[in-house]
């Protein structure tokens, strides 16, 4: 079974690296222009309100936030979507019923290839930053921090997983879903903290958001890699994690299931 | 006279297009009702965000929050007709250049770049660009300061241009496609980069600034013709918009027909 998921696994990197210069065109420019608005939002900011920090944020440590923003999305979302909707859709949903690891387990194993790759941008981001402009102050970078900070990344990537696959398998049922998994990631963004960091938002939002899947996503694993939660907010920031993906499993193994009984193999 | 038959001609072809459009849209109504979702809550994300960033300041770029709500308010309105008129079609232009299915357009009696440019007319998004008019009285309903109706109306008419550049910029970046033979080209860039235009100008300066009212033009999609319903009327903000929205249609064109030069139909 791991002889098989391996392959999966570095068959979808190679698949990602075909087209290198897209691949790093896509990266360096996504980064640069996320970087650019942050910069030029947050210097309005600081610079209307005559401050040096905000929340918890120097307009250096706001930058090394914004610089983790996308990188982690990448490494919770990945760049594909709609692909089990596509395969519905057109029936090649058949060959992943005909090989013997089952479907979940070998989507999870191909996401977890471009999870990889944006797991070493990160890195790669991560110590640019710190190399070129030092560390902000109110970050302290630790190992216990950074390796925290990616065992969120991994539970996040894996909850973000059971969340997209909820509205994917709606496919079986709904003729196109493409639409609410773009509406499941503006949420994601907003109330994950990818706008703008959690810690600005209203006090009676944030507690609402605490109880959602969404403000562990994006906000709570780049907070840990810049050393700013405490290790009480880390552990129940897993916690929430596991329990967001025990809950959400259940409508996916339900939708999948049920679907399954619906598809007849030549497309809908 | 000719010209004239010819422009009511291609009316008449547009005219087809939408029609065809509704029918088809009628056929997939949970699509068109996950469209509305999706739209409403980029909306509501969009919203969200400024009265966030409205708690921490009192100005952003110039503009208090009732100011910079009919700047979001245009940028929305700006988004919601290019989604219904130009994305559906830009969607598939690489498909058809990679497969060379561009060949059955290339041989049609009109101009190619008219029909791939508008033949897919997004009718199940025509509900919100309803929803982002609805967006837009609210806020100049809401807007405190006085304003003349001209003003207004060349606000509304800038946004329509708006739509129309964004497209442009967009089409640029797919036409690459013709040489490159795979991907999409540079689009997923001007998806991040699209977030220039969502931000005030006035808090971009040097040269960042200097290419976001001229190459990049994202902020002359909403942002500058915002100043214009603002502000004192501006009327070489105008002179300024239109030589831009020339020029940038111009090296579009030219562009593109570089590109039907490279193309090498179903080999490509």
């Amino acid at each position: 079974m791991f002889a098989y998921l391996s392959q999966i696994y570095s068959l979808e990197l190679r698949r990602l690296l075909t087209y290198r210069a897209e691949f790093w065109i896509y990266f360096f420019g996504n980064l640069a222009g996320h970087m650019l608005v942050a910069y030029f939002l947050w210097d309005a900011i600081f610079k209307f309100n005559g401050v040096s920090e905000m929340r918890g944020f120097t307009f250096r440590g706001i930058m090394l936030y914004y610089l983790l923003v996308p990188v982690v999305d990448g490494v919770i979302r990945g760049m594909e979507m709609t692909s089990f909707s596509r395969e519905i859709y057109d029936g090649t949903l058949n060959r992943y019923l005909l090989y013997p690891v089952s479907f979940f387990a070998y989507k999870i194993a191909s996401r977890l290839a471009e999870s990889t790759l944006a797991l070493l941008q990160l890195g790669l981001a991560f110590v640019l930053y710190l190399i070129l402009v030092g560390v902000p102050d109110g970050v302290s970078v630790s190992l216990f921090h950074v390796l925290s900070g990616v065992g969120l990344c991994l539970l996040a990537f894996l909850v973000y997983f059971c969340m997209a696959s909820t509205l994917e398998l709606l496919a079986f049922w709904a003729d196109n879903v493409w639409s609410l998994l773009v509406l499941l990631r503006f949420l994601a963004q907003l109330l994950g903290g990818g706008l703008i960091p959690l810690v600005y938002f209203p006090d009676w939002s944030i507690q609402i958001i605490q109880v959602l899947p969404f403000g562990y996503l994006i906000s709570l694993p780049i907070r840990t890699f810049l050393g700013m939660s405490t290790t009480a907010e880390i552990f129940q920031g897993a916690i929430m994690l596991v329990a967001w993906l025990m809950v959400l499993s259940f409508p996916v193994a339900y939708l999948w299931n049920r679907g399954l009984r619906r598809y007849s193999g030549i497309g809908i | 006279m000719r010209a004239i038959k010819n422009t009511l001609r291609y009316i008449r072809l547009y005219y087809y297009f939408v029609r065809f459009s509704f029918m088809r849209a009628m056929e997939f109504r949970v699509d068109f009702t996950f469209r509305i979702f999706m739209d409403v809550i980029y909306y509501a994300v969009n919203i969200a965000l400024y009265k966030i960033i409205f708690l921490h300041t009192d100005q952003l770029g110039g503009w208090n929050e009732n100011e910079a709500l009919i700047f979001v308010a245009g940028y929305l309105l700006a988004d919601s007709i290019y989604m219904t008129v130009f994305a559906n079609n830009l969607w598939w232009l690489p498909y058809f250049i990679n497969r060379g299915d561009l060949d059955y357009y290339l041989v049609r009696p009109v101009s190619s770049l008219f029909f791939l440019s508008l033949r897919d007319f997004a009718a199940n998004s025509t509900i919100n660009i309803l929803a982002a008019v609805g967006i837009f009285a609210w806020a100049t309903l809401t807007y405190q300061n006085h304003f003349y109706w001209y003003q207004l109306i060349v606000y509304i008419v800038l946004i329509f241009n708006g739509a129309f550049l964004f497209f442009l910029i967009s089409l640029a970046s797919l036409i690459p496609v013709f040489w490159i033979h795979g991907g999409r080209g540079l689009q997923s860039l001007v998806w991040s980069l699209q977030r220039f235009m969502e931000r005030p100008d006035r808090i971009f300066y040097g040269w960042v600034r200097r290419i976001l009212v001229s190459v990049l033009p994202f902020a002359l999609i909403a942002s500058v013709p915002a100043h214009f319903f603002l502000d004192q009327p501006d009327w070489t903000l105008i002179v300024h918009i239109s030589a831009v929205s020339t020029g940038l249609f111009l090296l579009v064109y030219w562009f593109w027909r570089r590109g039907l030069r490279a193309y090498s139909s179903a080999s490509s």
